[in-house]
């Protein structure tokens, strides 16, 4: 398995693709704003942890890219900042809630 | 008075107390429980209560108070959960209002609160004792195990911040506070992040469609409103696009005030967006919205110039391509580089610059109103975030942490 480090800095990629996909698309209800901003938040949070973010392949959608980064962050969970949860969970709900699953 | 924060902070800290003291509670203490039970009933029913806790709450029997004040932890803990309780019942609409993630967080405190006391006063409460219930409170301290997991943190605003005799409506403030930090880091070279960027111009765009919709709501709606209304739309998804930075892109460095305050605004601004519609209040806190949103759009997009003059963004060099990593053969595609002279930041700029814009031609279009309505609060008085300028940055000592390599730590 790669190490920790190596887990936490593709899912910070996997999360800035997402950030980007939803801030790229058309937004009349303003949700994908709402949503790249809590990204942009656990971004913030991974980064606190000095994390640099990998390059990696973007996903087909932002919830591919949310989802990657969920499971690379659950191979992590006694390292990631017990704030990311609740907050990647409710945004992951929410992106499969727009059709993106 | 206490605000909601400080009394979940005082809960926290006596549930300690009540967990740590050497000896079991006795008797007369017990008898708070019916108190403690009562006042947590008045906070869960606020806000979506488990019902098996609410059932075994509402089942527990009434005690009789002691006659004499007790001074214990049950006692004390009865009392916080008591102003707590009167505190969020005198805002009801704000807490009906709270986020998600606020509402879980305090639901969680007061669950593992309950739970060790519960956990606590199983081993005090004698069998067959009118009150003891001791099956109902064995029952509790299960129903409300898993909370006592959940890590504490802050609420944040403006249920954080509520407090008994103070009026629930905080958006002016949480604004204010926002926009300085904001401000203040974006006008720092060696503070200033991606995340300040991408986050200011989000946060810029959600004012922007708050303020849209505000003043689109009848019967307040005025043509030059309705004009106004349509550019602060475009406005917004202009600063949605500013917002954008490619992941190839980025600047990194910690930016943990900005976020905290980042959050409390997102949620002041939801509180907000679910308020009377129409009401003359509603929209005067948009228009001040709009003056600080136009002062950080200021700071930000001259922040935007300095960094990407100085070639301070960090470029990824998997995204850079073979060409720059047969010239540069000690690269690595992990590595984020220096700006080796990308469209990056002209992209960036160009975003930003057409956000400024449009921010400038829907604050122009709202003008007449915000001029009359600035007036009218503070006459003689100029807008409080009417123009920031660029600070002097020439003579400040240049990053150091610009210049670190990015295998070294951040890359910048």
């Amino acid at each position: 398995m790669p190490d920790a480090n190596h887990d936490l800095a593709d899912a910070l990629g996997h999360l800035r693709h997402a950030a980007h996909e939803l801030l790229a698309e058309p937004d009349p209800t303003g949700q994908a704003l709402a949503l790249a901003s809590q990204i942009l938040d656990i971004e913030n949070l991974l980064e606190e942890l000095d994390i640099e973010p990998a390059w990696v392949p973007a996903a087909e959608t932002a919830a591919g890219s949310l989802a990657t980064a969920g499971r690379l962050l659950g191979r992590r969970p006694d390292i990631v900042p017990s704030e990311v949860w609740p907050a990647l969970q409710a945004i992951l709900v929410e992106a499969g809630d727009r059709g993106h699953r | 008075m206490a605000t909601v924060n400080a009394l979940l902070a005082a809960l926290h800290d006596r549930t300690l107390e009540l967990s740590a003291q050497p000896s079991t509670p006795s008797t007369t203490e017990i008898s708070g429980l019916s108190r403690l039970f009562g006042n947590a009933i008045r906070i869960l029913a606020l806000i979506d209560p488990p019902p098996d806790v609410m059932t075994i709450l509402q089942a527990m029997p009434k005690a009789e108070p002691a006659e004499e004040p007790v001074d214990s932890p049950i006692t004390t803990i009865g009392y916080t959960l008591g102003v707590l309780a009167d505190t969020l019942n005198a805002n009801a609409e704000t807490v009906r209002n709270t986020g998600h993630r606020d509402r879980v967080q305090l639901r969680s405190q007061v669950l593992a609160t309950l739970h060790h006391v519960a956990t606590v006063s199983l081993a005090a409460v004698p069998v067959d004792e009118a009150f003891s219930g001791p099956a109902l409170i064995r029952d509790l301290a299960d129903a409300t195990n898993a909370a006592s997991y959940v890590p504490r943190a802050d609420l944040h605003e403006p249920i954080g911040l509520l407090s008994l005799g103070q009026s629930s409506g905080g958006l002016d403030q949480t604004v204010a506070r926002w926009a300085e930090t904001a401000i203040e880091i974006l006008a720092s070279q060696t503070r200033v992040t991606s995340y300040a960027f991408q986050r200011t111009a989000a946060t810029i765009a959600t004012i922007c469609s708050t303020a849209a919709v505000a003043l689109a709501e009848p019967p307040s709606e005025r043509p030059f409103e309705g004009a106004a209304s349509a550019a602060l739309t475009k406005a917004s998804q202009a600063w949605q696009r500013a917002a954008d930075w490619p992941p190839e892109v980025r600047l990194g460095g910690r930016t943990t005030e900005l976020r905290h305050r980042s959050q409390d605004l997102d949620q002041a601004l939801a509180t907000h967006r679910l308020g009377q519609p129409g009401a003359p209040s509603r929209q005067a806190a948009m228009r001040a919205a709009l003056r600080a949103a136009e002062g950080v759009a200021a700071c930000h997009k001259s922040a935007l110039i300095q960094v990407i003059n100085r070639r301070n963004l960090w470029i990824s060099v998997e995204a850079l391509g073979p060409t720059y990593l047969t010239h540069h053969p000690g690269a690595s595609r992990s590595d984020w580089v220096p700006d080796p002279g990308t469209r990056a930041g002209e992209v960036l700029l160009d975003a930003c610059t057409q956000a400024w814009t449009a921010l400038a031609t829907a604050v122009d279009r709202l003008n007449p109103s915000m001029a009359a309505v600035g007036a009218a609060e503070s006459p003689g008085e100029a807008p409080r975030w009417e123009t920031v300028s660029a600070p002097n940055r020439s003579r400040r000592p240049r990053s150091t942490t610009a210049l670190t390599p990015p295998g070294r730590g951040i890359g910048r």
